[in-house]
């Protein structure tokens, strides 16, 4: 934590909403892309933004300098989220028909022209693919996954951030893995 | 095969680079001997290259700004709020309350009753109301703040058959029924006078009435009448009193409170014409981040073209000419 932010975390403890202002605009692209991967769309991450940042501000009083206040952020933020996700009902997940029952091929071995041309089509295609598997993991595995193939966080860290022990995020992770490599093993190319 | 799930696990663990030397070492050894486990292994290389083609949101920072920017808005105008409220009150009743004018509190009631009495021994009838003139008085004895303690005046705290009436030479009658009826005459310099008029703003339903203290108010600008109109900005139900109430606040210096009002009400009021006033107060304030931030709020969100129009302006005035005084919305207004 640099002085920077402690001096601006001691300031908003204090009610300065201009200083809290500041602190949020150090982190908050970190936490809005957190937010966009755990509920699957950006109008979603900013009708929770406000309400996260609030809760923050609200419990910036307890804040100890105990744990990494990315750490603190992020934890308000997963749990928002799942709060968040909670009480709209599980998401409508438009997914491609060959995940569900009749899994074949996207594309056959590339070996023409067209390929190339198609290439960012594809790659915009694979990566909606890809989020929709995702889509369909348990909310805590989902989070996992994101914590720690997307925002790199150590098993550690996500153990802190989501107050569970470091077997049980490695169960989920596990669980997940599995989950993904059966969802999206037709779309492989090998 | 219990020994191979955990080598699996083993395998998606060194893939996140979370296993020992050791335990990689126990899995390499492991892997060159068994093929489940080698096939595991590409396939959870291909998994990852699978779930690395995930595109990350593109996130636009004036958005996020923008969000920013009313969080920390929202958060200003809840304390500004909460503040306001309770600092009104404190300040009115306070200062009606304060020891030092007890004694004139019981002077003024003297008076009054005084003033009655003796009507009431010349054989009047209540058809005619008594008549104290608090300007007068305040005159005969060299001093200009003769409070009145309304509240013991009443009997329940409410006025009832409140009449307002402007007199000649800036004078004003107001009437009333409390524990009996009541009429005081005087300007609005008078303090007696103002007290009347500042709880009628307060508590009076008639909005008229409440109207006419305002404007009668306004022509003594002091802290006090800062403070009413403040609390008429932010809470009076009617568009025309909070228009009026905001109008007379440009007659007041900059300070905090009175960018804290106009602040919310830029960001609160349902009234347009209110909104467009607190950007003029704005506008005419040094051009700190914050206002101007709240400025930009308006500009980009607020449900009229118009008060986003000339938010806008006052920006571009603000970043053309740095320490202009509104200028640009006198001009637009115009």
């Amino acid at each position: 934590m640099t002085e920077k932010e402690i001096t601006l975390v001691r300031l908003a403890q204090k009610g300065d909403a201009r200083a809290f202002g500041e602190l949020v605009a150090l982190h908050d692209s970190q936490v809005m892309n957190l937010a966009i991967s755990l509920l699957g769309s950006k109008e979603d991450a900013a009708d929770v933004y406000q309400e996260i940042f609030i809760k923050v501000f609200k419990a910036l009083d307890n804040y100890r300098f105990e744990s990494e206040l990315s750490t603190w952020l992020y934890r308000i933020t997963v749990n928002t989220c799942l709060s968040f996700r909670k009480s709209r009902g599980r998401q409508q997940i438009f997914f491609p028909k060959s995940i569900e029952s009749d899994p074949e091929p996207l594309y056959d071995k590339p070996d023409d022209v067209q390929y190339e041309a198609d290439s960012n089509l594809l790659q915009n295609e694979m990566s909606n693919i890809v989020k929709a598997a995702i889509e369909t993991l348990p909310p805590q595995q989902k989070a996992v996954v994101i914590l720690r193939h997307y925002q790199d966080k150590k098993i550690r860290e996500i153990a802190e951030i989501m107050e569970l022990n470091e077997g049980t995020v490695k169960g989920y992770l596990f669980r997940a893995m599995q989950t993904l490599k059966d969802k999206l093993e037709p779309y492989m190319l090998n | 095969m219990i020994k191979c799930a955990k080598y699996q696990e083993l395998i998606l663990l060194d893939r996140y680079g979370e296993i020992d030397e050791a335990s990689r070492r126990a899995l390499n050894k492991h892997l060159e001997e068994c093929p489940i486990c080698a096939a595991e292994k590409v396939r959870t290389d291909d998994i990852f290259q699978m779930l690395d083609k995930r595109e990350e949101a593109e996130i636009d920072p004036e958005w996020l700004k923008s969000m920013r920017n009313q969080m920390v808005a929202h958060l200003q105008v809840s304390k500004a709020r909460a503040k306001t409220i309770s600092f009104d009150w404190d300040k009115i009743w306070g200062i009606l309350r304060s020891p030092a004018l007890k004694f004139a509190y019981s002077a003024m009631l003297l008076a009054v009753g005084f003033g009655i009495g003796k009507f009431q021994c010349a054989g009047g009838r209540g058809s005619i109301m008594p008549e104290l003139n608090v300007g007068q008085m305040a005159g005969q004895n060299n001093q200009n703040a003769r409070p009145v303690d309304v509240k013991s005046m009443l009997e329940d705290g409410k006025l009832r058959n409140v009449d307002l009436q402007e007199l000649p030479d800036q004078k004003v009658q107001v009437s009333f029924q409390g524990t009996q009826e009541y009429q005081l005459v005087g300007t609005p310099e008078d303090k007696g006078i103002q007290e009347v008029l500042a709880y009628i703003m307060l508590h009076e339903t008639n909005t008229g009435l409440r109207m006419r203290s305002l404007e009668q108010l306004s022509q003594q600008p002091d802290s006090l009448v800062q403070q009413l109109m403040i609390y008429s900005v932010l809470n009076d139900e009617n568009e025309g009193v909070r228009l009026k109430a905001i109008r007379t606040l440009h007659n007041y210096p900059s300070s905090a409170s009175l960018k804290q009002a106009y602040i919310r009400a830029l960001m609160t009021d349902s009234n347009s014409a209110v909104r467009i006033e607190a950007m003029e107060g704005l506008s005419k304030m040094a051009a700190d981040e914050q206002v101007r931030d709240i400025l930009a709020i308006a500009a980009a969100n607020d449900e009229n073209d118009y008060v986003k129009l000339l938010a806008k302006n006052a920006l571009e005035n603000y970043e053309g000419n740095s320490g202009n005084n509104g200028m640009a919305i006198e001009r637009l207004k115009k």
